[in-house]
């Protein structure tokens, strides 16, 4: 396998020189229906932006004053004037208040010189939109259809195009510029996702959205070839760091649904390209094997979450180790767990501890070099497609190495399970954590062990108790105060637990998979119920209740929750049913389709049913 | 209609009728609880759930609580507690729990968290609402020789003062039926209501120095001394005690800056109080959920909030709630209660002490903080008035009885003294301060309450009395005590304009003593008070113990708290006790109100509250037109009911002491417990109303 250094990237840095910025390039064309010719040398692409919003004094100077309550808030917001001409400004401006500006003065300059936040994008309802999606046929409960058919509708309320002016002038934002409209997760997340769009991508197929889901795709390709990589989200700020690597799992879903073969050839260099570029930049070496970590390549703080990194690094005494801290906090932001006691490594190389204890650099983790795997084998059958035999055999040897990496290095016998791995105590970390279960959702392991593997994750189930939780899975077991633990379940890894269960394929697996499944869609329904929202994360002791914990609010929408939640009524929705219950009454479900209906009309949510009296 | 109610003893309660400006008459109705029916296919599916499957829930809950220590740890670690002299300190001492309560508090919420792990497993997925869940829960005894039914079988069967849980006089009201607050997305914020009804105007007119005095009949006026009578009696009656971390530490719902914490830093028992200011950045007063009891069986779904106080008129405010506090405050000779200044004042807390009883930060150079029973003796100057006065009068009579019975133990002395001053108290309390609050009506027929078999169990303080109706009086309270001990003069009666000098102001004193504190500054002190007329009960408060401003807060608002607690507690809506007290039945709308509440206040109340059936029972309480005596009909009920229930236990539970040793002292009237306690020269007749013709000043000397 390549190449055992880390080697940082070198496109990017030049966005931390100073001004003056050479002015970025031109979008090069956007792919459309080929994706040929991708430059396997790395583009320098600069966002000119990025000196107002990825890092440096202006950045600085106004997020120290927490004039939000929500930091991301102010690295949303569009510039009036030219980067330059703002950089000018702020520095008369810091000299005319002898470096030293009131707070309500920063709040006047931050008000006289930025627009607000998302004016960049306007909401988008998808062309390709279908009232009645064919899923809801496989749906038999007819609140489930209902709520099937609202989550069908919220799409609508998720879409987002970019405005043209974003396409003529991306400096004066820190949205990057895509050139197909996308869905977002919702909430705070008013920009795309790398790997939220996994699931919202799979979920727009199930409502047979194939433009939307393949626009989103091509947006993603299209990074690709400018960049290098996907980053964590669709802002500059974001320059550093990716994401667990789904866009060959899009595509694929996308060829899947649709049998374009066209487009999966079509996207293979590109596919490929992120692949290597993320091996390259992510990979470590443990017993002997090569493995992939989550590493940023940035500098600075979080600038969404600005303060907040600079009050944690409080704690470190030199600039080399507060630098080293951000660089943790960043790369657990590319795993996608931000954050969570998965990555603490104190100095007893347990787990205990709180953000300071971040070191996610040093830890191997089970999910990403699952993906990675099935990154190989997507890429693999895809040169089968298009009988590139050679290209099939060296990615199908790829996804060996890999393969076995995971399980001389990540399978735990004594465990009975994957585990994560400690670089630096050289120890496995035998915590619970969702992602440990990845492996049987890609099948990353030997099919001739299903049987033993499937019986000793089963035990490893038992043994953590993890059937007891009315509201789901947790993340973790342990109750830190952070989002990815205890007792917050999210959406993706529920998903990636229950398929996998279900992807083993003994019986006691795919019984415990399908309870869980259905435990999932009815507590999502009663939450959905009781709230008429969707959750970005929801409480494991809680039949129906969302999560908490983390830098900011619970949010709603949301993408990834209402994919999963989409997929698996299509899935389960032939064999749910809310009112066959030993305890429900004749009297105890009484909102019929007709009736409810009526409700909904002169209800304030026009299309959306009203439950609030189911269940009384 | 009586016949029948005496069988239903626990659930007696005296009703008034509800026109205001009519008459009372007394009446014995029951609040009514009507209980929930299981549905049969319900109890069935419940009953087959597995003993094992009890045990598990139980195990998951305290796996629940024991998994939070880690959250509790990275809390502390990050200085995330209740700060010596914050906001949040002073507020604390409000609610402060002893060790008795947070082990008790630990045990029920251990209960409550098992409960919860049933009810999010087995009812809430089969569609049975909270309150049917609840009903069976309720029967359900704790898995026998389970850990957790060992320890709560020990709390029940320990002897225990206090430590009851709350009683209901309505079912309980919660999001799911258990224990989930109300929030903002269904009621307005506990602030927003504070802030609506605070009155800029009204609030300035008190503060200017100025003040007409004698201008009409003052007869008809209260004096601040029923204002701090009736803090004292709460404090006595009831105290209500924040939940605390698992390993002790109090719990912190805010930073600093007091803004909202990240949501990280949040405390699965936080329920802070939030305000946006002007940049919609939330400001934030802290707010801990109440303490649990276990209740009065070792049953799922019984937990209720926890009364650290003893139900009854005791001073145990002064004497201490437990027997380790009481010993504390004992000289241990001549059956005298520790003072300072030569008996004057009351004793001062040792250097360990200070942070349990004042919230002075740790820099500051403490020179008075008083010690008694309870940590709200240095919520105000007032209070500290007030446990003085009965500290004295103990030690007074301890004295008395030493020199007629020189043979007397230090035991001997100190409990006949405790049981006189006891008695006295109780007198003052029932005979003169109960008339003042509940008008002659109703007090009389409080005191008419028949008393119970002497089997039958005692009924506990009402939540509604506890965290409602008693706190009436802070709607009473001034924003300074403006000095008129210069006017002590029998008989005077000139409509003059005094210009007036503070003797402090309240928002300066709240847990922070700051006066010299001599003989002569608490005679200065009750002087003002008795001449000093009440603020009206109405739902008004000054700006001292609210915060009107969408600015950082500098000091707490207690009118958000008590809407907040309201809601931690469960209490009905204000609506629904209005229906229970009276012959109204069936409120449909906002003008139901007005027979109760003026027009303007109803109207107020329309535009902070979307539905008139929100409306809080604190809130709607205090709004009342007060009738006869110093509240509305709703405190009235709810106040009477609770004052029956006290006169019955007085009546079945006597203290163990000689009769003729009390009736030596029963000539100790309100005005004689002042005049004797103190270096007053005279004091009304009615300690509880300004000097008037028809009450007039008694010299002291001639007592």
């Amino acid at each position: 396998m390549i190449n055992i250094n880390v080697l940082y990237p070198i496109i990017l840095c030049c966005c931390l020189a100073a001004v003056p910025q050479v002015r970025a390039k031109h979008l090069p064309e956007y792919v459309a229906e080929s994706a040929n010719a991708i430059d396997k040398e790395v583009e320098t692409y600069n966002f000119t932006s990025c000196q107002i919003y990825c890092y440096g004094p202006l950045l600085h100077t106004v997020q120290m004053a927490k004039l939000f309550p929500d930091s991301k808030t102010f690295v949303d917001m569009k510039l009036k004037a030219s980067p330059e001409k703002t950089m000018e400004l702020f520095e008369a401006f810091m000299a005319s208040k002898n470096n030293a500006p009131t707070n309500d003065e920063i709040r006047k300059f931050v008000n006289d010189n930025f627009g607000d936040k998302g004016t960049e994008l306007e909401v988008w309802s998808p062309t390709d939109w279908v009232e009645n999606p064919a899923f809801l046929n496989l749906v038999n409960d007819p609140d489930l259809k209902q709520w099937g058919m609202d989550l069908n509708n919220i799409w609508k309320e998720l879409g987002r195009k970019m405005k043209d002016d974003v396409h003529k002038n991306p400096e004066y934002y820190s949205i990057i510029p895509v050139p197909n409209p996308v869905i977002v997760p919702g909430g705070r997340f008013i920009e795309f996702y790398y790997w939220d769009s996994y699931w919202i991508i799979r979920g727009l197929l199930y409502c047979e959205m194939r433009n939307t889901a393949r626009g989103m795709i091509e947006n993603l390709m299209s990074i690709v070839q400018r960049i290098g990589f996907i980053p964590n989200g669709g802002r500059v700020y974001y320059w550093g760091r990716s994401q667990p690597p789904l866009l060959a799992g899009m595509v694929k879903s996308y060829v899947d649904f649709t049998k374009d073969d066209r487009f999966a050839i079509n996207a293979l260099e590109i596919l490929e390209h992120e692949f290597e570029y993320f091996i390259n930049n992510h990979s470590v070496q443990a017993k002997g094997h090569d493995l992939a970590v989550y590493r940023d390549s940035s500098k600075g703080p979080r600038p969404e979450s600005y303060s907040e990194d600079v009050e944690t690094a409080e704690s470190f005494h030199t600039d080399e180790a507060k630098e080293d801290h951000y660089s943790e906090l960043k790369s657990a932001a590319e795993s996608g767990m931000d954050f969570s006691s998965r990555w603490y490594i104190n100095e007893n190389g347990t787990n205990i501890g709180n953000l300071s204890d971040a070191k996610t650099r040093s830890i191997v983790p089970v999910d990403l070099n699952a993906i990675l795997y099935w990154n190989a084998k997507i890429i693999a059958e895809f040169h089968a497609k298009a009988g590139n035999v050679d290209k099939m055999a060296e990615y199908e040897t790829k996804a060996q190495k890999i393969k076995e990496a995971i399980q001389a290095v990540l399978w735990n016998e004594e465990a009975g399970c994957w585990l994560d791995y400690d670089l630096i105590n050289e120890k496995p970390r035998d915590y619970f954590v969702t992602s440990n279960l990845a492996p049987l959702w890609v099948k990353a392991y030997n099919i001739s062990d299903t049987d033993k593997i499937s019986a000793s994750v089963l035990s490893y189930i038992e043994k953590n108790k993890l059937d007891t939780f009315p509201g789901g899975v947790p993340n973790t077991l342990y109750h830190t105060g952070e989002q990815w633990d205890f007792p917050n379940v999210w959406a993706p890894l529920q998903y990636i637990v229950i398929e996998g269960l279900d992807n083993i394929g003994t019986p006691e697996a795919q019984k415990l998979s399908k309870s869980w499944g259905h435990r999932w869609v009815k507590s999502n329904f009663a939450a959905y119920r009781d709230s008429r929202a969707m959750f970005e994360k929801y409480d494991a002791e809680k039949f129906g209740g969302h999560g908490g914990g983390g830098e900011y609010g619970v949010q709603k929408g949301f993408g990834w929750t209402n994919g999963v939640i989409i997929e698996w009524l299509a899935k389960y929705g032939h064999e749910i049913s809310l009112s066959n219950t030993g305890a429900a009454g004749p009297n105890s479900r009484f909102v019929s389709l007709l009736g409810v209906t009526a409700i909904a009309l002169i209800g304030a949510f026009a299309g959306r049913f009203i439950w609030r009296t189911w269940f009384k | 209609m009586r016949q029948k109610a005496y069988l239903w003893l626990l659930n007696l309660v005296i009703i008034v009728a509800l026109s205001p400006g009519s008459s009372y008459s007394a009446n014995v109705l029951a609040f009514q609880q009507s209980p929930i029916s299981l549905r049969k296919d319900v109890r069935d599916y419940l009953n087959r759930i597995s003993p094992a499957e009890w045990m598990e829930f139980l195990t998951s809950g305290i796996d629940s609580i024991n998994r939070q220590k880690r959250l509790e740890d990275n809390l502390l670690s990050s200085d995330i507690t209740v700060q010596n002299g914050s906001l949040s300190h002073a507020q604390l001492l409000d609610t402060l729990p002893n060790e008795k309560s947070q082990l008790d508090s630990d045990i029920a919420l251990k209960i409550l968290k098992g409960t919860l792990f049933m009810y999010n497993s087995k009812c809430l997925p089969r569609g049975i609402s909270g309150d049917e869940c609840r009903a069976f829960l309720e029967t359900k005894p704790l898995p026998e020789g389970s850990p957790l039914s060992v320890e709560c079988n020990r709390v029940l069967q320990s002897p225990r003062t206090g430590h009851h849980a709350f009683r209901r006089l309505l079912p309980r009201n919660y999001k799911n039926g258990f224990h989930e607050m109300f929030g903002e997305d269904k009621l307005p914020g506990a602030w927003s209501i504070s802030m609506a009804l605070y009155d800029q105007e009204n609030d300035s007119l008190h503060r200017t120095g100025s003040r007409t005095r004698a201008d009409t009949d003052d007869s008809d006026y209260s004096n601040l001394v029923l204002v701090q009578f009736s803090q004292f009696v709460e404090h006595d009656m009831s105290k209500t005690v924040s939940q605390s971390m698992s390993n002790g530490y109090p719990i912190e719902c805010c930073n600093r800056n007091q803004n909202n914490l990240q949501p990280r830093f949040h405390h699965p028992l936080c329920a802070p109080i939030l305000y946006n200011d002007k940049n919609n950045w939330p400001n934030c007063l802290n707010y801990v959920r109440s303490a649990l009891a276990v209740g009065e069986r070792c049953n799922f779904g019984s937990a209720e909030q926890l009364n650290q106080a003893t139900g009854n008129l005791d001073l145990s405010q002064l004497y201490g709630f437990t027997d380790a506090a009481e010993r504390k405050m004992r000289t241990l000779t001549n059956g005298a209660l520790k003072s300072s200044l030569h008996g004057k004042l009351l004793p001062m807390t040792s250097d360990d002490e200070d942070h349990r009883f004042c919230a002075w930060n740790n820099s500051a150079n403490v020179t008075t903080c008083f010690i008694a029973g309870d940590s709200r003796v240095n919520s105000s100057p007032l209070s500290i008035l007030v446990y003085t006065i009965f500290m004295r009068n103990h030690n007074r009579i301890a004295a008395e009885l030493l020199s007629r019975h020189k043979t007397w133990t230090d035991e001997q002395l100190y409990q006949a003294a405790k049981a006189v001053n006891i008695d006295i108290y109780r007198r003052v309390i029932m005979r003169e301060w109960l008339p003042e609050v509940l008008g002659q009506k109703t007090a009389a027929d409080v005191l008419a309450t028949p008393p119970v078999a002497a089997d039958e169990r005692l009924s506990e303080v009402s939540n509604e009395f506890a965290v409602a109706a008693i706190r009436f009086y802070l709607s009473m309270l001034p924003n300074a005590l403006h000095n008129l001990a210069s006017d002590n003069k029998v008989g005077s009666s000139n409509n003059n304009i005094l210009p007036l000098t503070n003797i402090f102001e309240l928002q300066n004193e709240i847990y922070k003593p700051q006066l010299q504190y001599t003989s002569k500054k608490l005679s200065e002190i009750l002087q003002s008070l008795l001449h000093e007329r009440a603020m009206k009960m109405d739902a008004f408060y000054v700006g001292a113990i609210v915060w009107h401003e969408p600015t950082k807060p500098t000091h707490a608002d207690v009118l958000a708290f008590d809407i907040q607690r309201g809601r931690d507690h469960g209490l009905q809506p204000y609506y629904k006790y209005l229906e229970a007290c009276g012959n109204k039945k069936n409120i449909a709308g906002w003008s139901d109100f007005e027979a109760v509440m003026p027009k303007k206040i109803v109207d107020k109340l329309r535009n902070v509250y979307q539905r008139w059936r929100d409306v809080d029972l604190l809130i709607g309480g205090i709004s009342e037109q007060p009738v006869d005596g110093t509240v509305g009909p709703t405190f009235k009920c709810i106040l009477a009911e609770q004052f029956s229930k006290i006169h019955q236990r007085q009546q079945q539970r006597q203290l163990p002491t000689d009769d003729s040793l009390l009736r030596a002292y029963s000539a100790i009237n309100g005005t004689k417990l002042l005049c004797l306690n103190s270096d007053m020269v005279s004091v009304p007749q009615n300690i509880f109303r300004l000097q008037s013709n028809s009450n007039r000043l008694v010299k002291c000397d001639d007592i």
